[in-house]
């Protein structure tokens, strides 16, 4: 009798893991476009609660040139998939040393930003237009740094092999950007969009984001080289991440005015 | 010419001795491995900048022919911790112009956040706050307006004070207090450098330069001020002097006459780009009932702005300013003979193009100022190279001009310049 017991729990147990197993498998071979974009974006911009890294950019011009720029970046998630903050305080070059940008990113609505120039100790405010507009001089835009809120494009999933999901986006309101529309290509083991490939309205591709290296850091699998190619001329940007930790506990009354003239040391630096 | 000469070989030698062997030591690894420095709470940072302005009207009142021409080396040292911030910057500052070398402290300052939400900052610092762009209705904190119109970097209009300033961030405000126990003046024209309009003279630069004598009295200013979910409000206050010589003592003294002001202001994102008012009422303290012609009447101050991008980094911003003497009947009926009065509402327009191009290396920037009610106008251009992250130059114009000699633009229009810099920074 026990034995008969033991079994039948056994195969219940058995069935039930290959059947909740058939379900995560079935739920992801019928995932909505939509669900895919969610999914991406958390993986991307919602590591965490919260979170810090040193980052670095290498601008490289068409003629070879190089720029650099070193920055740490403070963020912490309002709502998870929703509302944001983050502070970008940068260190180098010498001209930019001090300069603060901070975002206050909206699900609805523009987006809140604000620079600090310290010569001026001005808290200057960015209009909402210029987000597709280049960050500091790379090939990065203002919206790359935070995000591009899923609920502005239209999402369809065009293709999919052993690894990626192939997704199509097309703006909802064409004028307020420079693609016609993008494709992104999303890892199916932890959902981060590895690449990124934008087409002009002759449906030809000139800008490609791709992630180059992705390590576990907390268990949160995270990108830390990513580059950004302008494919007309060749130009591109090199980003890397490092000291990377999520889970601070960076409060919310960080990412005020008060976090732009004074960037709080206690949070910029690693805990 | 020489001095000009003599200036940039100086700026090269300065450069050579300095080397670009310190590119590798700033950056350390120079990118590609992981030996990313230790946040050090060191930070330094240094600038030599030569800028050189010329004249255009070769008919000009003005003694030299040139209006800027100068040779600058800045440092910037910060100490950071979470304890507090410690800041120094000093300028060794070689003009030609005047034919003066001097060093000019620009910052030396402590920060402490002393509690929650407490942060005291004492010591030699630039204060700013208003929305307003380059225009000041509630920002009574000193300006340096010979540095203005000369080419100079928009950063020098505004002069460092020594100050205490205490800030306090609440849950649903916050409250700065800013104490100034010595009142620092506007650098206005004086004689120096530009050509003005002096009553009964005309258009000239007098020499020897006009002297104003400054209290030494206190000024206290307050802001208190939100975020409520993306529009910014604030209230502000100040008690202190009209910021430029505004009182003329029997004996002929150009002095500052007492005020107080009080205002607000709101920033928000409006149909995609920015919108701001902002509201000032200036108190001639002196002067309530506006009788007296030697002192200033009060003023209400208004301006709304917008800045938009009009297409892919080109951004657009718009302003609108009124000034409104009070008691203007008073005032017109006290005047001295051959004095003239101002517009009881002056108005002042502004637009103001921003260009970038070229991975933001190149920067243009179109501002004009028009001012309908005095018929005069400033047109402010500027166009900046970045080389590299070291090596900038930004050539650009100043044209003033109007209808007649002795509006606030006009009055120095014999000052229309050309001008340069070269920045190098490391």
């Amino acid at each position: 009798m026990f034995n008969s017991g033991y079994m039948k729990k056994t195969v219940l147990m058995t069935l039930m893991i290959i059947f909740t197993g058939a379900m995560n498998v079935f739920a992801e071979e019928n995932i909505s476009a939509e669900e895919l974009v969610k999914k991406a974006s958390l993986s991307a911009y919602y590591g965490g609660n919260d979170g810090r890294t040193m980052a670095r950019m290498k601008i490289v011009d068409a003629n070879g040139r190089e720029q650099l720029r070193q920055f740490t970046i403070l963020r912490k998630d309002i709502e998870e998939g929703g509302e944001q903050r983050f502070l970008v305080v940068f260190s180098r070059p010498a001209d930019v040393s001090g300069t603060v940008f901070m975002v206050h990113k909206k699900v609805t609505g523009d987006d809140d930003r604000w620079l600090y120039l310290p010569a001026l100790d001005l808290v200057k405010r960015i209009s909402a237009g210029d987000k597709r507009t280049s960050f500091v001089g790379a090939h990065y835009f203002y919206e790359d740094v935070s995000g591009r809120a899923t609920t502005e494009d239209t999402h369809q999933i065009v293709g999919q092999d052993e690894k990626f999901y192939i997704l199509e986006h097309k703006p909802k309101s064409a004028e307020s950007v420079e693609f016609a529309s993008y494709k992104t290509w999303i890892d199916k083991s932890n959902h981060l969009p590895m690449k990124i490939e934008y087409y002009d309205n002759n449906g030809k591709a000139y800008r490609l984001i791709e992630a180059l290296k992705v390590e576990m850091v907390q268990n949160i699998p995270t990108v830390m080289d990513a580059k950004v190619t302008n494919l007309v001329d060749n130009s591109y940007t090199l980003m890397a991440f490092r000291k990377m930790q999520y889970d601070i506990g960076v409060p919310e009354d960080v990412f005020t005015e008060r976090a732009l003239r004074n960037p709080p040391a206690q949070w910029l630096k690693g805990q | 010419m020489k001095k000009l000469l003599s200036n940039i070989l100086l700026i090269l030698v300065l450069m050579a001795h300095h080397g670009y062997a310190a590119e590798d030591e700033s950056w350390g690894d120079d990118w590609g491995d992981d030996k990313w420095e230790e946040e050090s709470p060191h930070s330094s940072n240094y600038e030599v900048l030569y800028s050189y302005g010329h004249l255009l009207d070769s008919n000009s009142v003005n003694i030299e022919n040139y209006t800027l021409n100068e040779l600058r080396f800045d440092t910037e040292y910060q100490y950071k911790t979470t304890g507090f911030t410690f800041k120094f910057e000093a300028e060794l500052f070689v003009d030609q112009l005047t034919d003066e070398s001097e060093v000019v402290l620009d910052e030396l300052s402590l920060y402490v956040p002393v509690s929650g939400g407490t942060d005291i900052k004492v010591g030699r610092q630039v204060v700013t706050w208003g929305t307003a762009d380059l225009l000041f209705l509630n920002d009574l904190f000193v300006k340096d307006w010979k540095s203005f119109f000369n080419g100079r970097e928009d950063t020098d209009l505004k002069d460092p004070v020594d100050a205490i300033r205490l800030s306090h961030y609440g849950d649903l405000f916050n409250v700065d207090f800013a104490y100034v126990p010595d009142f620092e003046a506007d650098k206005v024209m004086t004689g120096e450098r530009y050509s003005f309009y002096i009553p009964g003279f005309g258009i000239v630069q007098p020499q020897p330069e006009l002297n104003p004598v400054k209290q030494d009295e206190p000024e206290f200013a307050a802001r208190i001020f939100a975020n409520s979910d993306g529009t910014e409000w604030a209230f502000y206050m100040y008690e202190g002097f009209y910021k430029s010589p505004s009182k003329f003592l029997p004996d002929g003294t150009m002095t500052y006459a007492e005020m107080r002001s009080y205002g607000a202001s709101i920033r928000t994102n409006v149909a995609g780009g920015l919108f701001n008012a902002e509201w000032s009422h200036y108190k001639s303290l002196e002067d309530e009932a506006g009788t007296n012609p030697f002192i200033n009447n009060s003023q209400s101050r208004i301006l709304i702005g917008y800045e938009t991008e009009l297409v892919t980094n080109l951004t657009i911003g718009l302003q609108a300013y009124l000034e409104k003497t009070e008691d203007y009947s008073q005032l017109v009926a006290n005047l001295f003979p051959g004095q003239i009065a101002p517009d009881e509402n002056r108005t002042m327009t502004t637009m103001r193009l921003t260009h970038q191009a070229l991975q933001q290396k190149l920067l243009n920037s179109l501002m004009i100022f028009y001012s309908p009610s005095d018929k005069d106008h400033y047109l402010r251009y500027s166009s900046q190279y970045k080389f590299d992250d070291r090596w900038k130059l930004i050539a650009g114009v100043n044209l003033l001009d109007g209808k007649y000699d002795y509006t606030f633009l006009s009055q120095l229009k014999d000052n229309s310049n050309v001008f340069f810099r070269i920045h190098y920074s490391f």
